[in-house]
């Protein structure tokens, strides 16, 4: 009788123990979860996303590795029932165009080992093998960041620097020039599937690649019957500083990391307004030059926290950062122009991104860079200065030289063409220029 | 020593332990209680200075971060719908603004860059007579256009009908359609709109929506309204300087003159519904 009593006060005691122990487990995450910042947590984390369940947050996007597109492409192309098709230096062609590949493009860049190409003839001899596609970029891209706009994955070399890609179905190649004039190549497969979701969905002019009749790279795009005719512009006064522009104003100090009621102080008889704080400064002149220096402390603009992201992660947020920063800029100068990364400069511990400023997709050339961001290594934004214009169109249209004719006039060393807007007189003037190998 | 002794002495820590550990949560508990009572109170206080109350009814809601999201135009969807409404293959022109014109035998509709959406259709369907045969009649015509909206919300007004609907779990304050029957056989259609999922990218931060700071701002802004009512956080549609839809997080203040919205990030009001 006394074993047997002691034998259920030891399994009471036991059970005790256990759900004692069991208690504690949860009473401890529950003070832990209580002292931690989950909404400040990055989207991708499980216990944000149930957090976001169960308060009423934001549930059901998607995360996607990369961001939205710094850039668009220049010209896009793609080979429907035996002709090739392109839309070029049109915004919303170039949109549409993009909805529809994107796709194609995201199994194409899904990784792969590139390798160089000595011989241009392969490229040549790949193009008139079966459907091609084609992307190409104002200036040069990393591939790794091109690859996560397209909603790829490429990993190998993903920082190698290339402004034109070329998918060849019928090698099953995918072709990569690099600012330099190098070729590389490596293996692609895209679902038959998918090339002819694509091919459904894309609109454009027919047009050819160059081959190997003319002095520049292969795979440019010479359009039938080409008759690119735009308008020319005027440049207009800008006044960041009125009172009209109260609103923008206030927008760009936020993306810049100041308010409405940061200290400022005029230059120039107020024609410059320079806001400060202990990190950091912002010059804006009433024209439209902004520049802002930060020593790199507490209260900086940053794309990121120290530590948070690495390598290409760190990049695409550097990129988004300044992709924001400029699209405040643009509104507060009310600017009817947008902005494309066509440049990364990466050494030691900084980045530098280099922008353009284009008008309804065509890139407007000045005698500076449009906008350049400099990001230390940790996250922070160093210096940035944005050079903001407003446009405003003539009804006076300008027929920029067909490609076909171009190339047809091309040097050895003039290997690809651009179409862009130049200063003459006053006039912003549209025009094709040649980009010698490297330049 | 006896381990029943040995487990009896654990018994007594673990327990001890437990009441320590469930005695810090209510205190903590009760701590976010108390300052949010507080806080409502200072607001009630804050916002009478400005000559707005806060109904008895209003409840501060949560603090929340949301994040910025993207949305991709979708062409093929909006072709899709055109289709459904106008029939057969609507004539198609896309101007130079992203804007496009679907014309066919049944009246035509415009997709804007940015979501807007108007146009008139011949439903053939005689007027509705009444607010119920119109809603009727509305989500009839939506479901057949290939327009439907998670947690759709209907409202009618006499012969005119709007659809809500939240995106990604969250009311899009401005993304709303509407539907005007004129009686002659036709609909108007206007509102903004979008197709497909959003989305964000791993590494992008959220956006801190703080009610109370919110609320202060615009109390200070805003002369016209005597009373608040409620507000909820959501989202807007706006594009931005590239024409890419996107969702910021903003709030939505009832008062008794309107609704309005406030950006959570810049606590600037951006627009008056009605």
């Amino acid at each position: 009788m006394k074993g047997a009593q002691r034998s259920v006060k030891n399994t009471v005691k036991n059970i005790s123990l256990l759900v004692l122990v069991g208690l504690l487990a949860i009473l401890c995450a529950a003070n832990w979860l209580t002292g931690i910042n989950i909404a400040g947590m990055p989207a991708d984390n499980l216990l944000r996303r149930a957090y976001d369940h169960l308060v009423g947050g934001a549930v059901g996007y998607e995360l996607r590795s990369s961001g939205v597109a710094a850039a668009e492409p220049a010209q896009i192309a793609l080979t429907i029932e035996g002709q090739l098709y392109g839309v070029q230096y049109n915004l919303t062609e170039v949109e549409a165009g993009v909805s529809a590949v994107r796709a194609l493009w995201a199994q194409v860049l899904a990784d792969g080992t590139l390798e160089p190409v000595e011989d241009e003839t392969a490229l040549t001899a790949a193009l008139q093998a079966g459907d091609c596609a084609l992307l190409r970029y104002h200036g040069s891209l990393p591939l790794g960041v091109i690859a996560g706009w397209m909603e790829g994955s490429w990993k190998q070399e993903e920082s190698l620097a290339v402004e034109s890609l070329v998918y060849t179905a019928g090698t099953g190649q995918l072709f990569v020039r690099t600012p330099d004039g190098a070729l590389y190549a490596a293996q692609a497969e895209a679902a038959d599937s998918t090339l002819q979701s694509a091919q459904q969905s894309f609109h454009g002019m027919p047009c050819a690649f160059a081959g190997g009749e003319y002095a520049v790279y292969p795979e440019t795009l010479l359009f039938d019957n080409e008759r690119l005719s735009l308008p020319l512009l005027e440049e207009r006064t800008i006044d960041l500083l009125s009172a009209q522009s109260g609103t923008g104003l206030e927008g760009l100090l936020q993306a810049f990391g100041f308010t409405a009621y940061s200290d400022f102080y005029d230059e120039q008889n107020g024609a410059v307004r320079v806001f400060v704080d202990n990190a950091s400064t912002l010059r804006v002149s009433a024209q439209g030059l902004l520049q802002y220096a930060s020593s790199g402390e507490e209260g900086a603009v940053r794309a990121y926290e120290e530590g948070e992201v690495r390598g290409q992660s760190a990049l695409e947020a550097q990129m988004d950062s300044a992709r924001v920063i400029l699209d405040e800029a643009l509104r507060a100068g009310e600017t009817d122009t947008h902005a494309a990364l066509y440049a990364v400069q990466q050494s030691g511990e900084e980045t530098t991104l280099v922008f353009m400023q284009m008008y309804s997709g065509v890139p407007v050339l000045g005698d500076s860079d449009f906008a350049t961001f400099r990001f230390a290594e940790d996250g922070t934004l160093r210096s940035a200065t944005i050079r903001l214009q407003r446009f405003a169109a003539r009804e006076t249209m300008q027929t920029v030289l067909p490609a076909r004719q171009a190339a047809a006039g091309a040097a050895a060393e003039q290997r690809s063409m651009m179409v862009a807007y130049r200063a003459q007189d006053g006039v912003y003037v549209p025009a094709r220029f040649y980009l010698q190998t490297g330049s | 020593m006896q381990w029943d002794k040995v487990k009896n002495v654990l018994i007594v820590i673990l327990m001890a332990v437990n009441v320590f550990l469930l005695g810090n949560l209510g205190r903590q508990f009760w701590q976010t209680r108390q300052q949010e009572a507080e806080l409502v109170g200072s607001l009630r206080t804050l916002a009478q200075g400005y000559g707005i109350s806060l109904d008895a009814d209003f409840a501060l809601p949560n603090d929340v971060v949301l994040p910025e999201l993207s949305i991709d135009r979708s062409r093929p969807n909006e072709e899709a719908a055109a289709a459904a409404m106008l029939g057969g293959e609507p004539a198609r022109t896309e101007q130079e603004d992203g804007t496009v014109l679907f014309e066919g035998e049944r009246g035509t509709v415009e997709w804007g860059a940015d979501g807007s959406v108007s146009g008139s259709i011949l439903t053939g369907e005689a007027a509705p007579a009444d607010e119920s045969a119109a809603l009727h009649l509305a989500k009839q015509l939506f479901s057949d256009w290939k327009l439907q909206a998670e947690d759709a919300v209907w409202a009618a007004e006499g012969t005119s009908v709007t659809m809500t609907g939240t995106v990604a779990g969250l009311p899009v304050f401005n993304r709303v359609l509407t539907i005007r029957f004129t009686g002659d056989g036709f609909a108007s259609l206007s509102g903004l709109w979008s197709f497909g999922t959003p989305y964000t990218t791993v590494s992008a931060s959220g956006v801190a929506c703080n009610a109370a700071d919110a609320l202060l701002e615009f109390v200070a802004r805003q002369p016209e309204a005597q009373s608040v009512l409620s507000m909820t956080a959501g989202y807007r549609m706006q594009t931005d300087s590239s024409r890419r839809i996107q969702l910021t997080p903003t709030w939505k203040i009832v008062t008794d003159s309107g609704e309005y919205l406030v950006d959570c990030d810049k606590k600037t009001i951006i627009d008056r519904e009605n």
